[in-house]
Parts: C-alpha cells; sequence; structure tokens
C-alpha cells in the first residue's frame, strides 16, 4: 500500500516535470527575442566615439558594457549579433541642459538621449536618481544628473514658477545653501546672475561669488544663467565653471574670449530655445519632420507648437550664434542642451536640432556630435558614458546613414540601447480625430438659472465644475456657485470664489468646463471663444483642454476689470490646440497668487 | 537482504509522503511561501521587468528548494528522535540508509512541487525564454540545491531537540536567503555584507543559476559557474563531516 502511494506519486511527478520542461518557452520559439538581455555584438557598423569616425567597426556588449571593439573582432558563436551595415553608432546623446518635469525622461530616451543634466527642478524629482543611473539595468528612462533647485534671490528668476524656492540675499548664507542643495542630491550648483534688469531681481556679484566658492569648497561644480556679455564677464571674473546659456546682447569681446579659453569653462548656448525666443519657430520644424512626429506625445506636440510671445530685451539670434562660433573657435568647450521643456523645445527631438543649430553656427557636425557626447561627460566628469570605447555603458543610438555627412540626419534614429538593452521606440497612437462627435451646442453656459450648460451639451456628458491645482498637488482652492445678476440683467452668472497660493508650478484656480472622462469633441467649425467677465482686477487665464493630454495646455491670457466686459479670444491662438480633440476649457485666476473673486456669463463659441 | 532495503525503501517513502498528506500545514508553508514571494518581487513590484523575473527564477529556485530540505530534516528528524522514534527505527531489521533515503526521496519531491509554480509564472507570466537545455540544466541545479541543506537539516535535526530545531532551522533558512542574495540581489548589499554572503551555499548555488540563465552581473565581473560549483562540492563535504558528526553524537 505504502510502496503503491509512493509509485503513483513519483510517476506522475516526474512525468509532469518532464512535460513541463518541454514545453516552457524557448529560445527556438520565438523571433522576437532576439536583443533579449543586454549582452549582444554589433558588427560592420560606423561608430563615432564621440571625437571621431570609424567604419567598419564591430563590438562586444557584455551585460550592458562595452568589452570589446575595433576592426578586427571575433564574435563569438551563437552571441546575437546586431548588423549595423549602412548605419552610424553614435554613444547615447547628452542633453546639456534641460528641466525634468513629469515623463521627460521618457520622452528623452524616445530620441536616444540617454542622460540629461538639469537646471533647475524641484528637489523631489532627485530622489533615487543616483541609485538608478549607477545601476545597469533595463529601462525606459534616460539617466539623470541635476542642480536641483536654482540660487536665487527673492522675485528673482526661478521663483515664478509657483513654487517656493529656498533664495538667498546674502554672501553668507551661501555656504550653507550649498550644503543644503549637496544633501538634497544636487550634482552641481546652477545660480542665476541677471543684474540690472528692470522687473526681475537677481543675486548680487557678491553672493553670486560666495555660492561658487562655496561650490568649489564643497567640491562641485557651479554654473551661471546669464544673458549679457557684462554678467557672463561677472561670472568669468569670480572663477565659474560654466555658463548655461550663450549671451545675445552684444558680440564677445576679443578679452572675453581669451580669458574664458584659458579658464577652460563650458558654455552651454541653447541655440534651440534663443531660436524659439527669436520667433523662428523651431518646434514647428520639428512638428514637421516626419521622422519626429510620430513619437511626440500630445503634450509635446503642444509644448513644440508654443512660443515665448514676447520680444526680449538685450536679444539677438545672429549674435548668439556669432558667440557661439568665436567661442568654439577660440577652444571654449561648447555643449549641447535644448533647455527642453520650454515654449518650441521638447525632451529628446530638440537636442538633435540643437546640435543642427551648432552646425548653422559654425561647428562641423562632428564637432557637434562631440558636443552632445563625449563634451558634456567631460565638462561633468562622467567617464561611463558620452564615449564608445572598452568599459563604457552600452547606451547608443544607432542611425541610419551618416550624420558627418548632414549633420539632420542624426533624426533618423533606427535603434536606441540603454544599458545595453534595446529600448522600444513607441510609434504614438494617431487618434481617430476625424470620428470625435461635433459638439451640441455652441453656447457653452448662460448661466440663467443654474449653472448647468444647454441640455443637449448636458445630454454629452459637459458640465461646470470648479478647478484647481490641488489635482497636481498644489495648494490652490476654488468654489464655483450660481448667482441672480448676470451681465445682461435677465439671468445669472457663474461665479468663482479663488484662492490661489503657491504649490505648484503653475499654480490656478477657477471655473471648468469640460467632459468627465476627457472624451474628445469637434469645435473646428468655431473661430472664436467668447464670454462676458468682471471681478477683482488682473491679469486671468483661459485653457483649453484637449482628450488624451497630460502636459501643459494651450492658453492666453486676458485682464478682469470691476465691470463688466465681454473677451473675445481667437480659437487658433491657443498655440498647439487640436480643434478635433477638444475636451474642455478654463477660465482660472493665476498664476500670480491672491484672492481673486469673479463672475463669469454667456461662455460662446463663435464662428 | 538487497530486496528488503529496497522494498523498506520503497515503503519508507510512501508512509513519508502519507504523512506529508495527513499533516500538511507542515510541508504546504514550505511550497506555498517561495512561489508567493516570486510572484510578489518578479510582478507586483515597480520597473521588475522581465530582466528581474530572470533574474529572480534563478534565486528563488534555490530559496524554493531550502523550505523541504531545512525543515522537513531539520524538525522532521529532532521531532522523532524526541519521540524515541529514532531508537525504534535503529532496533527494526530496516536499515538507516533507508529511513535517510526516503527522507531525501521525499524532500526532492516536495522541492520539485515548489519549483513547479514558479517555473510556471516565469516561463508563462514573465514569458522568460530560454534554450531547451537550460531549462533542463536549470531545473536539475535547482534539484541538486537540495543536497548541501538536507546536510545543514542534518546537523539540526542530530543536534537539538524539536523545540529547538524549530527555532534554529528557522534561523538559517532565514538567513540562508537574505543573506545569500535568494531575496533581493547581493550586489545590492554593502561590501563587507557581500563578502560574507559569498561563505553561504546559497549564494554559491544562485550564482550557477544565475549563470545558466544568463543574468547580467551587477559588479561587471564575469560568472564563474565552475568555480561556484567546486566551492559548492566543498562545502557539502564539510556539511556532510558535520552530519555524521552530529549523528553520532546524538547515538552516543
Amino acid at each position: 500500500m505504502l510502496k503503491k502511494i509512493f509509485f503513483i506519486t513519483i510517476t506522475a511527478l516526474v512525468g509532469f516535470l518532464i512535460f513541463m520542461l518541454f514545453v516552457l518557452p524557448t529560445t527556438s520559439d520565438k523571433e522576437a527575442v532576439v536583443f533579449s538581455g543586454n549582452s549582444f555584438a554589433v558588427k560592420s557598423i560606423r561608430v563615432f566615439d564621440g571625437q571621431k569616425m570609424h567604419d567598419n567597426y564591430s563590438l562586444i556588449i557584455k551585460d550592458g558594457v562595452i568589452t570589446r571593439m575595433g576592426e578586427r573582432v571575433n564574435i563569438p558563436k551563437g552571441l546575437q549579433t546586431y548588423d549595423g551595415a549602412n548605419q552610424t553608432l553614435l554613444p547615447g546623446l547628452l542633453d546639456a541642459h534641460t528641466h525634468i518635469f513629469g515623463p521627460a525622461l521618457k520622452d528623452s530616451l524616445v530620441f536616444g538621449v540617454t542622460t540629461n543634466f538639469d537646471m533647475f527642478t524641484r528637489a523631489q524629482t532627485l530622489k533615487g536618481m543616483q541609485l538608478k543611473r549607477n545601476g545597469i539595468l533595463e529601462t525606459t528612462e534616460a539617466d539623470l544628473w541635476s542642480a536641483g533647485i536654482m540660487a536665487t534671490a527673492p522675485g528673482g528668476h526661478g521663483t515664478q514658477y509657483g513654487f517656493a524656492i529656498e533664495t538667498l540675499t546674502r554672501p553668507d548664507e551661501a555656504s550653507a545653501w550649498v550644503a543644503r542643495r549637496i544633501a538634497e542630491g544636487s550634482d552641481y550648483i546652477k545660480l542665476g546672475y541677471m543684474p540690472g534688469r528692470a522687473n526681475l531681481n537677481s543675486l548680487d556679484l557678491q553672493t553670486a561669488s560666495s555660492l561658487i566658492k562655496a561650490g568649489h569648497e564643497q567640491g562641485v561644480l557651479v554654473v551661471a544663467h546669464i544673458s549679457t556679455l557684462a554678467a557672463a564677464q561677472d561670472m568669468l571674473d569670480a572663477c565659474i565653471d560654466g555658463l548655461v546659456h550663450i549671451f545675445a546682447d552684444m558680440p564677445a569681446s576679443e578679452e572675453f574670449i581669451a580669458q574664458a579659453a584659458a579658464a577652460n569653462i563650458f558654455i552651454i548656448p541653447t541655440l534651440a530655445v534663443m531660436a524659439s525666443v527669436a520667433g523662428e519657430k523651431p518646434g514647428g520644424d520639428l512638428l514637421a519632420n516626419e521622422l519626429v512626429t510620430p513619437y511626440l506625445t500630445a503634450a509635446q506636440k503642444q509644448g513644440l507648437a508654443a512660443g515665448f510671445g514676447t520680444a526680449w530685451p538685450d536679444f539677438n539670434l545672429d549674435i548668439a550664434l556669432e558667440n557661439t562660433q568665436k567661442l568654439h573657435k577660440a577652444g571654449v568647450a561648447i555643449l549641447a542642451g535644448s533647455d527642453a521643456p520650454n515654449p518650441g523645445t521638447t525632451h529628446g527631438a530638440s537636442l538633435h536640432q540643437e546640435m543642427a543649430l551648432l552646425v548653422r553656427a559654425g561647428l562641423t557636425p562632428l564637432e557637434a556630435l562631440n558636443a552632445a557626447t563625449s563634451a558634456p561627460a567631460l565638462a561633468f566628469g562622467l567617464k561611463d558614458r558620452g564615449r564608445i570605447e572598452v568599459g563604457t555603458r552600452a547606451d547608443f543610438v544607432v542611425i541610419g546613414g551618416n550624420p558627418d555627412e548632414n549633420i539632420s540626419l542624426s533624426f533618423a534614429v533606427d535603434n536606441i540601447f540603454k544599458n545595453g538593452y534595446a529600448v522600444k521606440r513607441v510609434r504614438q497612437s494617431i487618434s481617430n480625430t476625424d470620428t470625435s462627435p461635433r459638439l451640441a451646442n455652441a453656447k457653452l453656459g448662460h448661466f440663467d438659472t443654474d449653472l448647468n450648460p444647454p441640455e443637449d451639451l448636458a445630454a454629452q456628458g459637459f458640465a461646470w465644475s470648479a478647478t484647481d491645482d490641488k489635482i497636481a498637488n498644489g495648494k490652490s482652492e476654488a468654489k464655483i456657485s450660481h448667482i441672480n445678476l448676470g451681465a445682461d440683467k435677465t439671468g445669472g452668472a457663474l461665479r468663482v470664489s479663488a484662492q490661489v497660493r503657491p504649490g505648484f508650478f503653475f499654480p490656478w484656480a477657477g471655473a471648468y468646463f469640460g467632459h468627465p472622462a476627457q472624451k474628445a469633441h469637434n469645435i473646428e467649425a468655431y473661430k472664436t471663444l467668447s464670454f462676458q467677465v468682471r471681478g477683482t482686477p488682473g491679469v486671468y487665464t483661459a485653457m483649453i483642454f484637449v482628450s488624451g493630454s497630460a502636459g501643459a495646455p494651450p492658453s492666453q491670457n486676458f485682464n478682469i476689470t470691476n465691470d463688466w466686459q465681454t473677451i473675445i479670444l481667437n480659437i487658433e491662438d491657443f498655440r498647439g490646440l487640436n480643434p478635433k480633440l477638444f475636451a474642455g476649457l478654463a477660465i482660472t485666476a493665476g498664476p500670480t497668487p491672491g484672492v481673486f473673486d469673479y463672475e463669469i456669463d454667456t461662455v460662446t463659441l463663435g464662428k | 537482504m538487497q530486496t528488503l532495503s529496497l522494498n523498506a525503501f520503497f515503503n519508507e517513502c510512501g508512509a513519508e509522503i502519507l504523512k506529508a498528506v495527513r499533516a500538511p500545514e507542515y510541508i504546504l508553508p514550505t511550497l506555498i511561501l517561495p512561489v508567493a514571494f516570486y510572484a510578489l518581487f518578479a510582478f507586483a513590484m515597480p520597473n521588475s521587468g522581465t530582466s528581474g523575473a530572470r533574474y529572480l527564477l534563478a534565486t528563488y529556485g534555490v530559496f524554493a528548494v531550502m523550505g523541504p530540505a531545512i525543515f522537513g530534516f531539520g524538525v522532521g528528524v529532532a521531532n522523532e528522535r524526541d519521540r524515541g522514534w529514532l531508537k525504534i527505527k535503529r532496533a527494526s531489521p530496516a536499515p538507516a540508509i533507508s529511513y535517510i533515503g526516503a527522507k531525501i526521496m521525499v524532500t526532492l519531491i516536495f522541492a520539485s512541487l515548489a519549483l513547479i509554480p514558479i517555473y510556471l509564472l516565469a516561463g508563462f507570466r514573465a514569458q522568460i525564454v530560454l534554450a531547451r537545455s537550460d531549462w533542463f540544466l536549470l531545473f536539475g541545479l535547482h534539484m541538486l540545491s537540495v543536497l548541501p541543506f538536507i546536510l545543514i537539516g542534518l546537523t539540526l535535526g542530530f543536534s537539538f531537540g524539536s523545540n529547538g530545531a524549530v527555532a534554529v532551522s528557522n534561523i538559517v533558512f532565514l538567513g540562508m536567503a537574505a543573506l545569500g542574495g535568494l531575496w533581493l540581489p547581493a550586489f545590492l548589499f554593502p561590501a563587507p555584507l557581500q563578502k560574507f554572503a559569498a561563505t553561504l551555499p546559497s549564494y554559491q548555488l544562485a550564482e550557477i543559476a544565475l549563470a545558466i540563465v544568463g543574468a547580467s552581473s551587477q559588479t561587471g565581473a564575469e560568472r564563474i559557474p565552475l568555480q561556484n560549483l567546486n566551492i559548492v562540492a566543498i562545502m557539502t563535504i564539510i556539511l556532510a563531516g558535520l552530519a555524521i558528526w552530529a549523528w553520532r553524537r546524538q547515538r552516543d
């Protein structure tokens, strides 16, 4: 009996085990397992090593690190091999000037930017970045180095984004300020030095100099945001390590150039954002590039379509290009940085554009590639990336064609490897925009008896509600209510009581008309958005939301006074808006903090 | 004599199985815990991905066989010794080898039962792909991993009373798993702890398994599985000596 139990058990078990081991998925079952893991070989490919091009190279990558490379490399049998004929392998690109918010690190990697040098973000963004960039694990995100929050004066550049940052005013505060940033995880210090600007405070020279000294004493680089030659000269005299923009107010003087070269500083010209300020609409070029658009998210497209809107004082793009070229000729290290996500730029794609702009400034294509690979790695002291050589990590961008012949070929990204793992470039699904239903009524709200929109709109699911930045962890607050006396005296209006408080980048509080599920509706037929409004005088914002977008919505500003007035905004001036995907709109106070009470009536779309 | 001892062995095996079926509360935790942990760490954690599941398949396979081996022997033998069952066994005509042999066989059965769900999850849920020969090799290695832990269990069983054995087995079991890098990769440990991990058979076996699945080595150093195998062999010989010593000691 006991014997039987044993025999039955053992037979059943062994039978099942053999069955299982024969049905578990194996290498031969699947084509797609090529490039599983992060060990492989690349053969017969053109390699840009960070400095020079090499034809017909082969590489062996083991566990995400290059272990062998050269013209004659024996590829072991059975090792998965990537055939690189007619392609160019570049080091994963390094963007020397970005700001990391939302999915920025993901967006970067989709265009082969494997490392970001952030120049101002919230301190909590820095959490865990060091662990991640030291590992060689599979990831969908670029690695991050960051300045954390920037050094600035109360009311200076950097304080306008709506979240409180620690400012400083006196030189003796510098050392402790730097120590706190390093404790938060900042890899280097960025300070804003913009003296003499009418409506913007700035650190004074003594405080800025003390910050530089404190940074050096505590073992980190210090870089500066400047916008004029005079400010750049001050920073150079104070032993700055790098400038994160080129100045565009006047041509660089001979003395400045010679001194910058002798001091061995680096400059990140950020020509893409300069071109955007100059009104060249660099984002429009990217949106028109069919190698780029399939991989952009809706939020990225919005950012690229946006512009700065206002002309800047002391600014000339030609001077920026010329200064870049002169400093480069004199031997000053030029690093490619996009300054994404400023209006007209985006993470990833804009760095390719920056390389093209550097070529326009007078760099050769190889020098531009160098500025986006080994130059930033050298400037920031990173040894494991930016170059293709034995021992560096397998961060690659594989380009179809030779960008040495034409830098714009860098957009033709065929493959991306991060830590040796192939990165899946996901084409953004083109939403079926033609099928979205038309908005049922152009009158979005008349508020005669209550806050409900007209019945046909309500039937489509639209409703009026309060909106504030609490959904983005901000601290602003909005309440809406119905009042009986509206602008037309015949019916009521919608009243908003808004408290805008710092806590989110762009704080807002106001009224929202929208579809709860953000379902897309077509408003192509309409040319204007108009409404009547009165309340606490100040600048307010109208925003339009589109379905499936998470980024900053396209918006326009307008003034409110104590008296009723009709505001008419052109729909096409909501830059980047896709009118086929309308999901809602908001009329809000912010980003300036304060208490705002205002009333809205007769919200209408016009033809 | 030969037939008699084989017969006794088969009967002992059957009896052990019956015992486990009748009192499942002993063996069930050791079967369920590994697969539950594997599911948690390989799937439920964010950013785990295929490479994580692959890595953990290797280490949790070793973890899975540790339970039946250490507890089956450590606690089982101590219990039976406490109740005088071992003395009766010695007086009976069935040779001691059939007693030990049956316990080993049943441990192998339960070890494979603990491995099956992990392999199924890895293959069909995490889509881990290995060459057919590597699946067999990995399974063989995981089954072989039972050996050093059986010897540890035996030593504990002969050295402690049933209450003591439960406590000490737990400590040894958890220590081997955690410090040997079976739960979380050893490369995440601080350097001194990494050195210590290398002295544990669980770590050495996991390294061989990791080499079979082709998991990346985070330190950049190349894995030399043959070297790990040698170390395991030496450890096993030492542990065998320890078990024999404990067996002699408890008899005297």
